[in-house]
């Protein structure tokens, strides 16, 4: 049997050279190909396919400007079927970034196109091209999830405000956590699906909240991120109020509970009415909040951990025991340093509970920002614009953190050093052998005590108990929650003053 | 959690993305300086081609680096732009401040620096060159891609290092180092017809031999050989239909002594004698294209070498 030639030419058709030459590799390697090439279609270029007996033909009307497929294999069907492979390659959307990988949507309409089901589309490009992406995607019937950050505030306004009249719900932007479904998106963890709904303006405070659910037994119907400016007064809480909606609707939800910083005073007013109208219990958690009065069936918590623990059924115990640790020298003050921000609010809403003096980069009401001076207590939220400009996260790179954490445990005035762990999908692959790195770099003797959360579970790939474990084995001391951290790091500097 | 510097303008109607232009190629500059309509001749993912008559300027975000027919931009460089919009065909409308492709994206370029690679090194020695082009080679071995012309540096050596497409190329090469050798010592030699075969020759969006022949005009320049550039340049100026739009229009640049920057800055480094440090030199010759840098890299080398051979006794 004789081989037989194919050629097919493109017009005009200009792809860049690795993307013709991968393609190149990709149709010589098919069964029964003898020979192929995808080459520019130059007289000097023909002449060599005419040569390696490539050319069917004359090869007449095409030129340098021209893409020529030319295919020599053993028989008809393979020839085709190559033909038909080159020219399934260069139809399909073009991307260095697919390198080798299997073929990927590039534009939500095609998107939509290979899974018209979809009902969210989740948005992490450059923030300028965001709120365009997160357009398409709602008057395409979609919900959009934003990842992305450095989005005008006046944009995400006018946004919400398409996406209400058209039905569609915006989570976002800066949205880095949510779980619907069951499914967990972006920065989450695998808890069990159960009738608990979140709604959280930040994405830590859903995924404490959520994996402390877990620990005590429930599961999560929905977390829904809706974006840190949503409560305040430009957006007017137009996201929480739809997701309040959604979650009062949806069955699979009994429990609702909804976590933010305090929203601006005419938000409040309007989320205070439209949970006060919501026929199931509801929590809500606004960290650093004064005292709100809803309706009987809302309660109000004031951290993260008693919000979880009122939405599995359970009152909010007292910390559990903080160990007893006797502390190095004149050591009096607490630092913490976090990777998640409603982590930091949460530590500062306790300790200024406490009546002490508080200093953080990321102030709560009440609160001095850390430029007024050094305090007794300085909590630092190290995911912050100013520490991560141009960086990974620190829930992505931990190494964010460790200068800070350096000088800190140098520090001979530092007694108690706060430190926030959070795992799951999307972060780091082991944050505590990091920090245990870290903390061997200076003797035990020498150092603060350590006192560490861990947000996660033991479904997420690095396994919370993996993780205590390894801090455990270097002298941490690993309390069950954040706000237990707090609490302790509190303990156990008044048990050493009236030592 | 993403990050990006440029900023969105909406409108009522629609949104036009607005980006700074952060550096312009000279012969880009050039383009733009009287271009008024073009159209978007090909579009990658990290750029486009926009063409005005026979000019192309080619436009990205904020990593793209320096070459004569780029335009850099505040343009975010994780930016996809096979995906962000522009299609081959749309319009482009140039004005003395601002490039507006389709009504979509508007690029301002009045304020933004021109890039233009160092004039040509001199005094230039014999002996800093050999030495800079050892050190290349050494740091070169083993890292020439198999397909395209890279191949001709270690060839000319004698080593085994060739691409598929060099035992076609290779007659050509070979009248092309020839030719070299006696028009840098006789003025009056004249290019033969067969280096023209070079053109529109070997794999890839700009054909390995007009890659080729752009290094070996942009070494010329460099080293104030500038009459030979030229007359290389007659040769290959007849012929240039043979090939594609893209390819003519970085070949005219090379005919002016332009290339990308990580070609002048290797050939820098071995006209000026440095004997190591070239690795991250070839880390970026080797982002150009597939092939195309060591294509153009080719060119360079023969070149040098020619001018090498030609100072040293007949």
């Amino acid at each position: 049997m004789s081989a037989v030639v194919i050629n097919r030419a493109r017009k005009g058709l200009y792809l860049d050279s690795v993307v013709l030459m991968r393609f190149s590799r990709t149709i010589v390697a098919l069964d029964g190909v003898e020979e192929a090439a995808l080459m520019m279609a130059t007289p000097a270029n023909l002449e060599i396919m005419r040569d390696a007996g490539l050319l069917d033909g004359e090869a007449v009307g095409v030129g340098g400007g021209d893409l020529m497929i030319a295919i020599r294999a053993r028989d008809a069907d393979a020839a085709e079927n190559a033909l038909a492979m080159a020219e399934g390659l260069l139809d399909q959307p073009r991307s260095a970034a697919a390198n080798g990988a299997a073929w990927r949507p590039r534009t939500i309409r095609t998107a939509l196109e290979q899974r018209p089901g979809a009902n969210l589309a989740l948005i992490s490009v450059p923030g300028d091209f965001a709120v365009s992406e997160a357009r398409k995607a709602i008057r395409r019937g979609l919900h959009a999830m934003i990842f992305s950050d450095n989005v005008p505030l006046e944009e995400e306004v006018a946004l919400k405000r398409e996406a209400r009249d058209l039905g569609r719900l915006v989570m976002g932007p800066d949205c880095g956590t949510a779980i619907i479904n069951g499914t967990p998106i972006a920065f989450a963890n695998r808890v069990p699906k159960g009738d608990v709904g979140i709604i959280g303006a930040s994405g830590t405070g859903i995924q404490e909240v959520s994996c402390l659910i877990a620990r005590h037994g429930g599961g999560i119907s929905h977390a829904i991120g809706v974006g840190g400016r949503d409560l305040g007064e430009a957006v007017g809480g137009i996201s929480t109020l739809m997701a309040l909606d959604a979650l009062a609707n949806d069955a699979s939800t009994k429990h609702i509970v909804l976590i933010s910083k305090p929203p601006s005073p005419s938000v409040m007013e309007a989320v205070s009415a439209r949970v006060a109208a919501v026929e199931k219990p509801v929590t809500v958690c606004f960290i650093g909040a004064e005292a709100v009065t809803v309706s009987s069936d809302v309660v109000q918590t004031f951290t993260l951990k008693d919000a979880a623990m009122r939405a599995v059924g359970t009152e909010p115990d007292a910390a559990a025991v903080c160990p007893t640790v006797p502390l190095n020298g004149k050591r009096r003050k607490i630092r913490g340093l976090f990777s998640g921000g409603t982590l930091c609010a949460e530590a500062q809403a306790i300790m200024l509970g406490a009546g002490d003096d508080v200093a953080s980069n990321a102030p709560i009401p009440g609160v001095s920002p850390v430029g007024d001076g050094e305090g007794m207590i300085t909590l630092l939220d190290l995911g912050d614009d100013a520490y991560t400009r141009g960086r990974p996260h620190p829930m992505i790179d931990p190494e964010v953190r460790d200068a800070p954490i350096a000088a800190t445990f140098e520090d001979p005035e530092v007694a108690v050093v706060l430190l926030d762990l959070v795992i799951g999908l999307g972060t780091h692959a082991d944050p505590a052998g990091h920090i245990v790195r870290s903390a061997r770099q200076v003797s035990p003797d020498g150092r603060p005590i350590i006192i560490a959360s861990v947000t996660g579970t033991d479904a997420d790939p690095q396994r919370r108990s993996a993780q205590v474990a390894a801090l455990e084995g270097e002298g941490v001391i690993v309390a069950p929650t954040n706000a237990d951290a707090a609490v302790w790091a509190l303990e156990i500097l008044a048990r050493n003053r009236t030592a | 959690m993403g990050g990006a510097a440029a900023r969105v303008a909406p409108t009522t109607a629609f949104e036009v993305f607005e980006f700074q232009a952060t550096r312009i190629g000279c012969v880009a500059a050039d383009t733009l300086s009287t271009a008024r309509t073009g159209r978007v001749a090909a579009v990658f993912d990290g750029g486009f081609y926009i063409q005005f008559g026979p000019a192309l300027v080619f436009l990205g975000g904020v990593d793209l680096a320096s070459g004569p027919l780029n335009l850099a931009t505040s343009a975010p460089g994780s930016t996809h732009w096979n995906s962000a919009g522009p299609r081959v065909g749309d319009p482009v409308l140039a004005g003395e401040r601002s490039l507006i492709v389709k009504s979509r994206f508007r690029f301002e370029i009045g304020s933004a620096p021109v890039w233009r690679p160092e004039g040509r090194l001199s005094p230039l020695r014999p002996e800093d060159l050999s030495r800079g082009l050892a050190g290349f080679r050494e740091a070169a071995t083993g890292r020439i891609p198999i397909e395209g012309l890279g191949g001709s540096i270690a060839r000319s050596r004698g080593a085994g290092e060739t691409g598929r497409g060099f035992d076609v190329a290779e007659p050509s090469i070979g009248a092309l180092r020839s030719w070299l050798i006696d028009a840098f010592r006789n003025q009056d030699a004249t290019c033969p017809l067969e280096v023209a075969r070079l053109i529109g020759l070997g794999p890839g969006l700009t054909p390995s031999g007009d890659d080729l022949l752009g290094g070996a005009m942009i070494a010329a320049h460099a080293i104030g050989e500038s009459p030979v550039a030229g007359r290389l340049w007659d040769r290959i100026r007849p012929d240039l239909a043979l090939t594609g739009v893209i390819s003519r229009a970085h070949l005219r640049a090379a005919g002016d002594g332009f290339g990308h920057e990580a070609i002048h800055r290797l050939l820098t480094a071995m006209l000026t004698g440095q004997a190591v440090g070239y690795g991250r030199l070839i880390d970026e010759i080797d982002r150009i294209g597939h092939s195309s840098g060591w294509d153009a890299l080719a060119g360079v080398v023969l070149v040098l070498e020619a001018w090498v051979v030609s100072r040293s006794s007949p």
